[in-house]
């Protein structure tokens, strides 16, 4: 994850998280603060709801009590009742109707003393029925109204009834009167928008509680006449619900608005993160760009600032950083020139020292012939004429490709027997064995013929100073064609040597420039033999082991076929 | 005259209340008319004639009859007279003739002149009936001499009202109007004929509801209804109701329903409803419920109710068209029997009744 991103997700929770932390802690306080004030209305509520039926069933005992003192002064209820007359009874049948009408109640019955229905105000045509245990139960709950359920000839009633009773005549006679509990009451107790209240009696449907949970409930005495004879009370409830609309809506009302200011937030704090951590991250993305392209040979990077922040200090310091490279660059120039000219030094003596071996063994030969028998002087120096002119042939040569400095390969068809006989020619051995295998009928080699007289001299001569000294010592130079019988390819060239041998870890250095186990040795040889080979288009690999001797492959291509040999 | 109850001209020729039988007695004349003694007196024809296969009856109309103003022809009879109703009836076909003679052709031999044509489904409303609609108020102009009659809709329903307008006949069915009146010098009230009788009606597939006694309908003709009544006597016309075309034996469906329904505007039906209600017991799942009229023909068609408790007329002269209406097969209780009461302002019109017990203003 880039500096950028990491940069821009830190601003974006730093401002998102404080927000949505705000966000719970006042949807909680709302809800606890709204949840203590519906538990006071709840409770102010239900006291009105217990004050209400309180007063209701004042007004019902009320009501009872004067319509009692006035059908016992009634003269036509008495002949109706006592007497039995047939024209005051249509009075007495319409009696409860008319009288539950003026007095604005739901439910109204006389009874004889027997729980005989003389007449029926909610259920007119119910008289003559015999009802004893409504008033009967009713009177076991005094001072309390109790829900009934009793039935019209439509429809159940569910009626909150108190009983009251008078004598007429010297007979009791009780009323029943109540008003209707689910239209009436419910209706007066309405308790505002969030509260509610619902009567739950036995068999009753139950409360719905989807959108709303009950808080209080108030019990009272049930009665059902509905279930015929025998029945007993029962307990109903008044139950005060609490809607969770209001508390929804406000809970969504709070999210809508969380939510918008949370787009609102978020969508700035992506463009301030956005252009916040691209302004912090700009220089640094430039001066990563600057220090990606630092080279040793490009170190020509600006890093001035005039910032006085971290990244002014970090430009700075890059800047200084690099000003050392750029003078350690010239120092570390200056040093492998130097050195560049050493090694061309070394290897220029080497070269030479190479060229004039076989000269100075001419020499010593001449001189011994002077000095042993000087009329063989003229001979010899003939016969070893060609030596020293191919020694100054090869030192001009060498001359040339050092005054061109980079000189570059002259291929031309080489003869290897040839070339691989003249170095051992030259090479003195000092008692050294030096065995020559030629292979015969060898290819042409393309290669340029000093290069090739180089490795070979070098090889040859590591080989002889590997056995000098050595009983026994041999080295021995063996050339052969490659590729199968058929169809030659080049040319192998092998100098084995019965020398120590060289150690893994010798080996792998053995090419190495100024390695050497040798004393006096320079360590650039087998450096120049490699380089020469490759130069060649050639292959080498080196066979040795400790004690066993070294032997040292490579292998020429052949020239093109029509190629004159060189 | 007082209309207590609401009036609808397109009910001319089946009547639905007193109010709407009171009115188009007076001006939607028949070809003849019954007294309450059953005998025969002309209508609109002043004198009829028997063919001699007893089939064809050809009916000669009074002379200067005027209908709603304009005199009426014997077109406007045969047009009466081959209305889906009376192809019910069983008028098979009428014929005009010339200006004033018709001739009927009935599906059966009659002997004497059937009764039928008093029916007020026959009777001619110069298309009334057919250009009907709620109304308040009717003037019947007056013939021969006669003065308008002016029918006024009681506005609250309560006749009582129109009494104390000055109105000079109102016909009733609440007791209490006549207790109102009673001490009244200028008024009189007669009782009218026993007119109109309530059926507990019961689809053949309906658990019967049996009224036991006739103490029972003592009971409910005596304190169950607030309207002057009796138990049902008979005779019933619906007893001979046997008599009529065969119709398709019918299979009652299982009536599951535990109600007793009524016409919502009968507080008597109500009553009673309720009374047999209350009779079934605390236990009972049987209630009362009102319907409307449409609601009740089509429960009464598909029989979807336990029973009806309806009212008809204690008179009929097409006994099988009358109970048409009737699911087929049902059982039939009658409850008790009900009449008005007629309450005249002495010194008014004289007034004759019907074989229905209609009131009919005389000349």
């Amino acid at each position: 994850m880039s500096f950028r991103t990491r940069l821009f997700l830190a601003i974006v929770f730093a401002v998102l998280l404080p927000l949505g932390a705000l966000a719970f802690g006042v949807r909680r306080e709302m809800e606890r603060r709204l949840t203590a004030e519906y538990e006071g209305r709840v409770a102010s509520m239900a006291a009105v709801v217990e004050a209400n039926l309180a007063h209701e069933s004042g007004m019902v005992a009320a009501r009872l009590g004067a319509l009692g003192r006035d059908l016992a002064r009634d003269n036509r209820f008495r002949l109706a009742a006592l007497q039995n007359q047939p024209g005051a009874r249509a009075y007495l049948l319409d009696y409860a109707g008319a009288a539950m009408r003026l007095s604005g109640l739901s439910l109204l019955q006389v009874q004889d003393s027997v729980g005989r229905i003389l007449s029926s105000g909610h259920f007119r045509n119910e008289f003559d029925q015999l009802q004893p245990e409504l008033p009967r139960l009713l009177a076991a709950t005094p001072g309390t109204m109790t829900l009934v359920r009793t039935r019209t000839a439509e429809a159940p009633l569910l009626a909150l009834a108190r009983v009251d009773s008078f004598r007429v005549g010297g007979r009791r006679f009780t009323l029943v009167g109540g008003i209707e509990a689910k239209n009436q009451l419910l209706g007066r107790l309405a308790l505002g928008r969030d509260l509610g209240i619902t009567l739950v009696y036995p068999g009753a449907e139950p409360v719905e509680s989807s959108g709303a949970r009950v808080v209080r409930e108030l019990p009272l005495p049930y009665l059902d006449l509905l279930r015929g004879p025998g029945t007993g009370l029962d307990t109903a409830r008044f139950v005060v619900t609490q809607s969770l609309a209001t508390l929804d809506a406000l809970r969504h009302s709070v999210d809508r608005w969380f939510l918008l200011a949370l787009g609102l937030t978020l969508g700035l704090a992506v463009v301030v993160a956005a252009w916040l951590s691209s302004r912090v991250s700009r220089p640094i993305r430039e001066l990563a760009r600057k220090t990606e392209a630092i080279d040793l040979d490009q170190l020509d990077q600006s890093f001035d600032s005039d910032r006085g922040d971290e990244i002014g200090s970090l430009s700075r310091l890059l800047g200084a950083m690099t000003d050392r490279l750029r003078a350690s660059s010239a120092r570390l120039r200056e040093a492998e020139r130097r050195a560049a000219v050493g090694d061309l030094a070394r290897q220029v003596n080497h070269d030479i020292k190479n060229g004039l071996a076989p000269i100075r063994n001419v020499l010593r030969h001449l001189s011994q012939v002077l000095g042993q028998d000087p009329s063989l002087l003229p001979g010899v120096f003939e016969d070893r004429r060609s030596t020293l002119e191919s020694s100054v042939e090869y030192l001009e040569t060498l001359a040339r490709h050092y005054a061109r400095l980079s000189p570059g390969v002259e291929r031309h068809p080489c003869d290897v027997n040839a070339i691989v006989s003249q170095v051992l020619r030259n090479t003195a051995s000092d008692g050294t064995g030096l065995h020559l295998n030629l292979g015969e009928q060898l290819p042409a080699v393309l290669a340029d013929s000093l290069m090739l007289r180089r490795i070979l001299e070098n090889l040859v001569g590591n080989a002889v100073d590997s056995v000098t000294g050595r009983a026994g010592g041999l080295v021995t130079v063996t050339t052969e064609p490659t590729g199968d019988s058929h169809r030659a390819t080049g040319v192998r060239i092998t100098v084995a040597d019965t020398g120590p041998g060289m150690t893994r870890t010798e080996l792998d250095r053995a090419f190495d420039d100024f390695y050497t186990t040798k004393s006096g040795g320079t360590g650039l040889g087998l450096s120049i033999v490699r380089r020469l080979i490759l130069d060649l288009n050639g292959t080498l690999r080196v066979e040795t082991e400790p004690g066993a001797g070294t032997r040292v492959v490579f292998e020429l291509p052949m020239a093109p076929r029509g190629d004159a040999t060189g | 005259m007082a209309l207590s109850g609401p009036v609808d001209l397109a009910h001319a020729l089946s009547p639905t209340n007193d109010s709407e039988r009171l009115l188009f007695r007076q001006f939607a004349p028949t070809l003849v008319r019954l007294d309450c003694l059953g005998k025969v007196h002309p209508g609109l024809a002043e004198s009829w004639q028997r063919s001699s296969d007893g089939l064809e009856w050809t009916f000669t109309l009074r002379e200067g009859v005027h209908f709603t103003g304009t005199p009426l022809t014997a077109l406007q009879v045969v047009g009466a007279l081959v209305l889906p109703d009376a192809k019910a009836l069983g008028i098979d076909s009428a014929v005009y003739l010339d200006d004033r003679r018709v001739r009927v052709r009935l599906h059966n031999v009659r002997d004497t002149l059937p009764s039928l044509f008093a029916e007020p489904a026959l009777a001619v409303t110069g298309g009334l009936a057919s250009e009907g609609g709620p109304i308040k108020r009717f003037v019947v102009s007056g013939t021969d001499g006669r003065p308008p009659i002016d029918f006024q809709l009681v506005e609250n329903g309560d006749p009582r009202d129109a009494i104390d307008r000055g109105i000079d006949l109102a016909v009733t069915r609440d007791p209490a109007i006549a207790e109102y009146v009673a001490g009244r010098p200028e008024l009189e009230t007669y009782p009218l004929p026993w007119s109109r009788t309530y059926l507990l009606l019961q689809p053949s597939g309906a658990p019967p509801l049996t009224i036991a006694s006739d103490s029972v309908r003592s009971s409910l003709a005596r304190d169950a209804v607030r309207a002057e009544a009796r138990p049902a006597e008979p005779p019933f016309w619906w007893d001979s109701l046997a008599t009529c075309p065969a119709v398709p034996d019918h299979e009652g469906q299982p009536v599951t329903a535990s109600r007793i329904v009524y016409p919502r505007d009968d507080e008597v039906a109500r009553a009673l409803a309720e009374r047999l209600v209350a009779l079934a017991g605390a236990g009972s799942s049987l209630r009362a419920a009102a319907l409307d009229p449409a609601e009740l023909a089509a429960a009464l068609r598909d029989q979807t109710e336990r029973a009806f408790v309806i009212a008809v007329q204690r008179e009929s002269l097409a006994p099988c068209h009358d109970a048409s209406a009737w699911p087929p097969g049902s059982s039939i209780q009658p409850l008790i029997d009900t009449r008005a009461r007629a309450i005249v302002r002495r010194g008014s019109s004289p007034l004759t009744v019907d074989w229905d017990g209609t009131l009919r203003v005389l000349p």
